[in-house]
């Protein structure tokens, strides 16, 4: 019996994974990349299209599509820079689509398209916090002063796993684990209480035992004027703080399991610093 | 000879067109030397066209090389963007989460820009070596490798000569990028000098990443308030100086020759050659191959 049961649940595990997505595909896209990607355990399949069709053809496109599918509109949201953001759910099946304009002087849009099932605690119907429409200029979703988080409260790792050949600083705390399959790359983000100098050392003495070699270690205050130039390019009333990501230090690391980059930087709305490790195949 | 002709032009009538002959080979002899030493000034010229052109060419090349990698560099960037703009608007993180890991991976993106810029910063270096060695090894440095007393053929053959010395120890990248020689009729030297090249500058293709996290016994986005656009680095747009370009002089001197009739100067001659790279994007997932081709020879 335990094992008609077994065979049962992996069958409906292998249907959820061949499920067809081709609706999702705009007509007359000439690009397409499907990515698996996986957040601290919880999966996500993710699809670029890069097609001609203009902002207007696609959002009639899918409104007709996933509703034929029996999807219902969550949310719609713009912003003046041109990123839409549509949200599509089906019971705890959720659909996002972002439609941006295609950049570098080409025609069309950039389309990505996300697919993941909500797990029930953190989720209800819609996003009515985001509002439905331009929520840009809804006074509780764009304040900047709003965002008064605490991140001392996260006391222990939060799901998913670190990678056995990238050393961990004692005492820190994972917040988050995420996997990406084509290109193969992982993004653990740890929360540590040692300095930025300590980090650097940590990971400078300790990547040596896994055969990794330090190539190149980069301040971001060298950022300088580009990053001005960069500050310049943010919307109006941002909250990302550039004094926080010029305190980064970045430390590239090459070795037989592939490239590494470790950001250490201060945390940005706590106590601690924040180390981000990106490790590529 | 012209005396007996002299004398014996009334009795002698043969022979006559002798004189005339034997200007005539002289003037045929001084034609062929004038043509063979016409013709190793030509193969000199065409030494240093060689070199520059190869340099040129060489050193298109590599630039191309850099930026393309800066390409593949800003597919790595467009891949990370990806995948973060995905988690973000996915609502499966809580609040304080979510916007933790924004700023984690902007800073992640921020390092993947400064390291765009050092591999640009890198090109023109590799640029210089690249067009120097091609350079030389194209010239035509034609230097009698000299045998020592007791030294046996196969030893001879397996000695490197001075020049290939020179040029396994690299000694072609230092200032002033100059090889001198000397043979029996005196100094001869080449010498490579390149235009400034540019370093090129990655410029980021900055697009919108949507932040939301769901805070608990709220729902998604419930009062959590950080459901916003934010900036994000998602590669790169474009790069300054993408055609470069590489130009290269390339030099040589040979000291007097003597052919027997008169001193043959060589002097001082030189060529220059220009290549641009052309082709490419270092847009994501576009071309990124890029090509070169020669635009100023001369």
């Amino acid at each position: 019996m335990p094992l008609i049961i077994f065979i049962i649940l992996m069958g409906l595990n292998f249907l959820s994974y061949t499920q067809d997505f081709s609706y999702l595909k705009p007509p007359s896209a000439f690009y397409q990349r499907e990515q698996n990607i996986s957040v601290s355990g919880q999966d996500i399949k993710a699809y670029v299209f890069q097609t001609t069709l203009t902002e207007a053809d696609l959002i009639d496109f899918y409104d007709k599509n996933l509703r034929d599918k029996g999807f219902t509109k969550a949310s719609e949201e713009f912003q003046q820079a041109g990123a839409r953001l549509f949200k599509y759910t089906k019971e705890s099946q959720v659909i996002n689509i972002q439609i941006m304009k295609a950049q570098g002087g080409f025609p069309g849009a950039t389309v990505i398209v996300s697919v993941y099932n909500q797990p029930s605690g953190g989720f209800s119907e819609g996003c009515p916090g985001c509002g439905g429409g331009f929520s840009s200029n809804n006074p509780l979703t764009s304040s900047p002063e709003s965002i008064t988080q605490n991140f001392d409260s996260i006391t222990q790792d939060l799901p998913g796993e670190d990678l056995e050949f990238i050393p961990r600083p004692s005492g820190s705390i994972r917040l988050i684990n995420v996997k990406n399959d084509a290109p193969f790359m992982v993004n653990i983000v740890y929360k540590c209480s040692q300095s930025i100098e300590e980090l650097k050392d940590f990971y400078k003495q300790n990547m040596d035992y896994h055969y990794w070699k330090l190539t190149a270690e980069i301040s971001s205050s060298q950022l300088g004027d580009e990053l001005k130039n960069l500050a310049g390019k943010l919307p109006q009333g941002s909250p990302v703080s550039l004094d926080v990501l010029t305190s980064a230090y970045n430390l590239y690391f090459k070795g037989p399991y592939g490239e590494a980059t470790i950001v250490i930087m201060e945390n940005p709305q706590g106590e601690g610093r924040v180390v981000s490790i990106l490790y590529r195949k | 000879m012209f005396v007996y002709f002299s004398k014996e032009k009334i009795n002698y009538y043969k022979g006559q067109v002798a004189p005339f002959l034997i200007a005539l080979i002289a003037i045929v002899v001084m034609f062929i030397m004038i043509t063979v030493n016409i013709g190793k000034i030509g193969m000199f010229k065409t030494d240093t066209s060689n070199a520059a052109d190869a340099a040129a060419l060489a050193g298109a090349t590599v630039y191309g090389q850099g930026l393309m990698n800066l390409g593949f560099h800003s597919d790595r960037m467009f891949g990370f963007y990806l995948v973060i703009a995905v988690i973000l608007v996915s609502c499966l993180l809580p609040c304080k989460v979510a916007w933790i890991v924004y700023y984690a991976s902007m800073a992640i993106a921020l390092a993947l820009y400064l390291l765009a810029i050092f591999m640009a910063r890198k090109i023109p270096g590799n640029v210089r070596e690249t067009a120097y060695s091609y350079a030389f090894q194209n010239i035509g440095i034609e230097e009698v490798k000299p045998h020592t007393p007791g030294e046996s053929y196969e030893e001879w053959v397996r000695k490197k000569s001075r020049f290939s010395q020179w040029m396994d120890d690299e000694e072609y990248k230092n200032s002033p990028h100059k090889y001198s020689w000397d043979d029996r009729y005196g100094q001869n030297y080449a010498q490579v000098v390149l235009d400034h090249v540019h370093t090129p500058f990655p410029f980021p293709l900055i697009l919108p990443v949507k932040v939301r996290g769901w805070k608990a016994f709220c729902g998604c986005c419930k009062k959590c308030c950080r459901c916003r656009f934010r900036p994000f680095i998602a590669g790169l747009v474009r790069v300054s100086h993408r055609h470069g370009p590489v130009g290269v002089t390339a030099r040589k001197y040979r000291s007097d020759r003597d052919f027997g009739l008169w001193k043959m100067r060589y002097g001082t001659i030189e060529s220059y050659a220009q290549a641009i790279t052309y082709g490419g994007s270092v847009f994501p997932l576009r071309e990124h191959t890029y090509d070169s081709r020669l635009v100023v020879t001369r």
